[in-house]
């Protein structure tokens, strides 16, 4: 793969195909972690963390395990087991190295890695296998970053809603899902966008 | 007048006010032991002057202290004195009796007990009612726990229909899976088992969807095993080792999964007709010329969303949240 390519998954992952954006990957944790900005924070890099490494594993579960003997339907409940295999090691190594910090450290790595985004990436990366295993990994690092920048950008339009007030059945997650909608008409305008590589 | 108590819960008021009871009976009965070892001694005379004064002529007959019976007419001696005699067998057992009050104590802590049970069976009772669940507790709408599905797949009134009977399948087999197993999952990772069970059991939902539906499984996309996702948060825990736990825990999570169901065609059904003007590819009459395509894509679909969250707040009256800066 050239620098072409990367620049390509790059765009796609970050502005193109969002995953917060536009494939709507946003639950209720997401909303959750925009409390504080540190919260985001930390909550968007465990997210990074998982959709990258869950898509090298992936990728090759995908590629030596289910194709070869032809069980693709088995894809779900594999990559479930992938990933809750990963945060169980996670979590094992963040109570070795930071005990004192083993409940907060669970909630923020169960919150991240079993939500939507994880999940979801992992069967999009898998669908369109053309990249292989280092162009998957560089799509999930790509893809954490994009949902990290979802989560800024969506930080800081609910910052000036602080200022606003809405009717009362709008205030919380609905005035932040209006909001969101409203970005993503912007993001739509980056749909065409592509990095030509031959 | 203090406005913020801390509420306790029934049964450890039942269990203080039983331990209150308990340890009241225990001191009377005590005190009723002591009376009873000991003389009566009524009107101690302070001086031996005193007693001279106090004292009864010898020649004066006794009066006796109990009060006797006018014989009823027809009335034996014979069965008088049997009377009588009883009477004075139970006399000191009952003074025993209405001294430590054990009787009225015990009869007490029954009703105390038998309204707080009766009490609990209605609470549990309620809430498998299936009004609250699709309206003021709806996982999508008021919750806003699994809206993901939605947002993406619910595209049309077919999708949501797969949406929803795959949501309920998942549900109700994820509880009934999990009653066996619970109590030997370590708190640490609960969550864990609970997303691999889920997807034990979104997996031959999935494959059976794309072999009966392969279009509309197509059209759901990805957000079809996504569904696992949500499933153990849908999950009711409440009835777990409790008498009728298995029928209890299978209707409940039925009931949760009715809930995303009718929260899932609502919104199919609205953006179906919104997109393309038809319901479950049938034009309808005036509105199949009416299109916006705005609905289809992610900012029609979250600004959907918001308004029928915002419908049912109001229809379950909502009077703001001290997250949201409202009481």
């Amino acid at each position: 793969m050239n620098s072409a390519q990367f620049s390509s998954i790059m765009v796609s992952a970050i502005l193109v195909q969002n995953l917060v954006i536009i494939y709507m990957l946003c639950d209720k944790n997401l909303f959750k972690a925009l409390a504080a900005p540190s919260t985001a924070a930390v909550f968007g890099c465990c997210v990074t963390f998982w959709t990258t490494f869950a898509s090298m594993l992936a990728w090759l579960a995908d590629s030596f395990i289910l194709k070869p003997y032809s069980i693709e339907w088995l894809s779900p409940v594999v990559f479930i087991i992938i990933i809750a295999a990963l945060e169980i090691a996670a979590e094992a190594v963040i109570s070795r190295i930071f005990p004192q910090k083993e409940k907060l450290a669970h909630r923020f790595l169960t919150g991240s890695a079993f939500g939507s985004a994880v999940f979801g990436l992992v069967l999009l990366n898998v669908e369109v296998n053309m990249r292989g295993f280092f162009g998957a990994a560089f799509y999930g690092l790509c893809a954490g970053i994009g949902y990290l920048a979802a989560l800024f950008i969506i930080y800081s339009a609910l910052g000036r809603l602080k200022f606003s007030s809405p009717p009362t059945v709008f205030k919380g997650i609905p005035i932040a899902l209006v909001t969101t909608g409203i970005i993503s008409l912007a993001f739509m305008g980056f749909s065409n966008i592509s990095i030509s590589y031959w | 007048m203090k406005k913020n108590k801390q509420k306790t819960s029934p049964s450890k008021k039942h269990c203080a006010v039983k331990n209150a009871y308990v340890k009241s009976a225990v001191k009377s009965a005590k005190n009723a032991a002591k009376h009873l070892s000991a003389p009566k001694i009524k009107n101690k005379p302070a001086d031996s002057s005193s007693i001279k004064k106090h004292a009864k002529p010898a020649c004066e007959p006794e009066v006796p202290n109990k009060i006797t019976k006018i014989p009823a007419a027809g009335v034996k001696e014979k069965d008088r004195e049997k009377e009588n005699a009883l009477l004075d067998f139970f006399k000191p057992v009952k003074s025993f009796l209405r001294k430590t009050c054990v009787i009225p104590h015990l009869i007490r802590l029954w009703a105390i007990k038998r309204t707080s049970a009766a009490k609990a069976e209605k609470k549990i009772d309620a809430h498998l009612e299936i009004k609250q669940r699709v309206l003021s507790l709806n996982p999508v709408f008021v919750k806003f726990i699994a809206f993901v599905p939605l947002l993406g797949g619910a595209t049309s009134f077919k999708n949501g229909i797969l949406l929803s009977c795959a949501m309920i399948i998942n549900v109700v087999l994820l509880n009934l899976l999990l009653i066996p197993v619970y109590k030997f999952i370590p708190a640490k990772y609960r969550a864990a088992v609970l997303f691999a069970l889920s997807g034990i059991v979104i997996t031959p939902v999935y494959a059976a969807a794309k072999y009966l539906v392969p279009s509309v499984a197509a059209g759901c996309g990805i957000y079809l095993p996504l569904i696992a996702v949500f499933a153990p948060v849908l999950t009711e825990r409440k009835y777990f080792g409790k008498p009728r736990g298995i029928m209890k825990t299978a209707f409940c999570a039925f009931f949760n999964g009715i809930g995303f169901a009718a929260a899932t065609l609502l919104f199919s059904f609205a953006r179906e007709i919104i997109t393309n003007g038809s319901v479950y590819d049938r034009p309808l009459p005036y509105l199949a010329s009416i299109k916006f395509k705005f609905a289809a894509y992610p900012a029609g679909a979250f600004i959907l969303l918001a308004a029928f969250a915002a419908l049912f707040r109001k229809i379950s009256g909502y009077k703001g949240d001290e997250r949201d800066g409202e009481k």
